[in-house]
């Protein structure tokens, strides 16, 4: 309001004397000088105006020296249109546009990740794989194919002879089962240079498998 | 090619335009012969009378018209960006004398030969002592404004404060000058 004040005033001074002033123009500049003080403000801002007019001309030398160094500035190269490409590049964005688009993305990414985690569901299992194991061993058992006549015997000597039945205790078969099971299980799942999986063929001889014949006599 | 009528009609800042696109030195000339005389008044001033030191700061002036005419901000009015760059050469030399000279003494004054009346010459010579003892923003605000006759917005806008606060300043530095020419006006004005 002060402020506002002083620029009335000032501008009243400039343009015109106290005589000319309105009675509120006059009120206005009382309650901040008297009337005298005003009178010798306009006075000197007048006076001022005209000695502020009075001053020397500048060296006429000045203009030709400026002309001649303009001359000799390199003048400005017209620029070249910019390819498509160069313009794409120098397409200039809001910060806001790429504020907003990097936050969309955000927002896109997570939301497209919790709907991906709620498809998945979790379900328990049961896998079983069986393997047999076979190991050739020589165990003593009673050769009756001499002592029995041959009238009683109906089938060919060398035919029985070939085959092999193994006939271990059943308690002892029993136990090397446990233990074999008890052994492996101490296995790790993978064993250097050999890899037990599920998909191995049953029945198949160690023998073809030198590493699994090995393993076998480590178990045992 | 355009003549010098032509670029008489132009606004300063299509002058700059054409000044900074292709060095014109028709635009540079109509430039200088439009502020050459006020901006050397307004150093002559500033500058304690000095009309040597105006002459080098006016040629300093356009030759930065002629180097800066590329970053000119078209937008922006050409006499407020000139009075600016004037405003601030100023403040860099009082900076640089860190002190301001006294106004010459009457005798030298006197010798300029460019006032017609004897009693002009005597208030002109109290003025600029007085101009001589403001402080620089109050020195500035009043040239602005009663030499070159600005409007408070120009100013305030030159010297890059509210406007409120030109208003104010100038009005004490009116007092200030009031008080300083009491004695001086009582004897001449009455």
């Amino acid at each position: 309001m002060n402020n506002l004040q002083n620029f009335d005033i000032e501008q009243l001074l400039a343009e015109r004397p106290f005589e000319q002033l309105t009675q509120q123009e006059k009120d206005a500049v009382l309650a901040q000088m008297p009337e005298w003080e005003y009178q010798q403000l306009h006075q000197m801002l007048n006076r001022s105006r005209a000695a502020l007019k009075q001053s020397p001309a500048p060296d006429p030398a000045i203009r030709e020296r400026l002309l001649a160094t303009l001359r000799q500035q390199p003048k400005p190269q017209p620029a070249r249109p910019a390819g498509r490409l160069v313009q794409l590049a120098q397409y200039r964005l809001p910060a806001w546009q790429a504020a907003a688009a990097l936050a969309l993305l955000l927002v896109a990414h997570f939301a497209l990740q919790r709907q991906t985690v709620a498809n998945l569901r979790t379900e328990t299992v049961y896998v079983n794989t069986t393997d047999t194991i076979y190991k050739e061993a020589a165990i003593p058992v009673a050769d009756t194919s001499s002592k029995v006549p041959v009238s009683r015997v109906n089938v060919k000597p060398r035919l029985t002879k070939n085959i092999v039945q193994p006939s271990l205790p059943t308690e002892a078969l029993a136990d090397t089962s446990s233990r074999i099971k008890s052994r492996l299980n101490d296995i790790p799942d993978t064993l250097p240079g050999f890899r037990l999986t599920a998909t191995q063929p049953s029945g198949r001889s160690a023998n073809e498998m030198k590493e699994l014949w090995r393993l076998l006599g480590d178990v045992y | 090619m355009q003549s010098d009528k032509t670029y008489q009609t132009l606004s300063d800042e299509q002058l700059m335009r054409q000044l900074a696109s292709s060095g014109c030195e028709l635009s540079f000339g109509e430039l200088y012969d439009r502020y050459s005389v006020r901006m050397h008044r307004y150093f002559y001033r500033l500058l304690n009378n000095d009309a040597h030191r105006a002459d080098d700061f006016t040629q300093e002036l356009f030759m930065k018209v002629v180097e800066k005419a590329a970053l000119f901000d078209p937008e922006r009015r050409f006499s407020t960006w000139l009075y600016t760059v004037a405003g601030n050469m100023v403040k860099n030399e009082y900076r640089r004398t860190s002190r301001q000279t006294p106004p010459p003494p009457v005798d030298d004054f006197l010798n300029e030969n460019f006032s017609e009346d004897h009693d002009n010459q005597v208030f002109a010579q109290h003025l600029n002592h007085a101009l001589g003892e403001l402080d620089e923003t109050q020195r500035q605000c009043f040239v602005l404004r009663y030499q070159e006759e600005m409007s408070l917005r120009e100013i305030a806008e030159i010297l890059d404060c509210p406007e409120g606060t030109v208003k104010s300043r100038m009005f004490y530095t009116l007092k200030k000058l009031g008080t300083k020419l009491r004695a001086f006006a009582g004897a001449v004005m009455v």
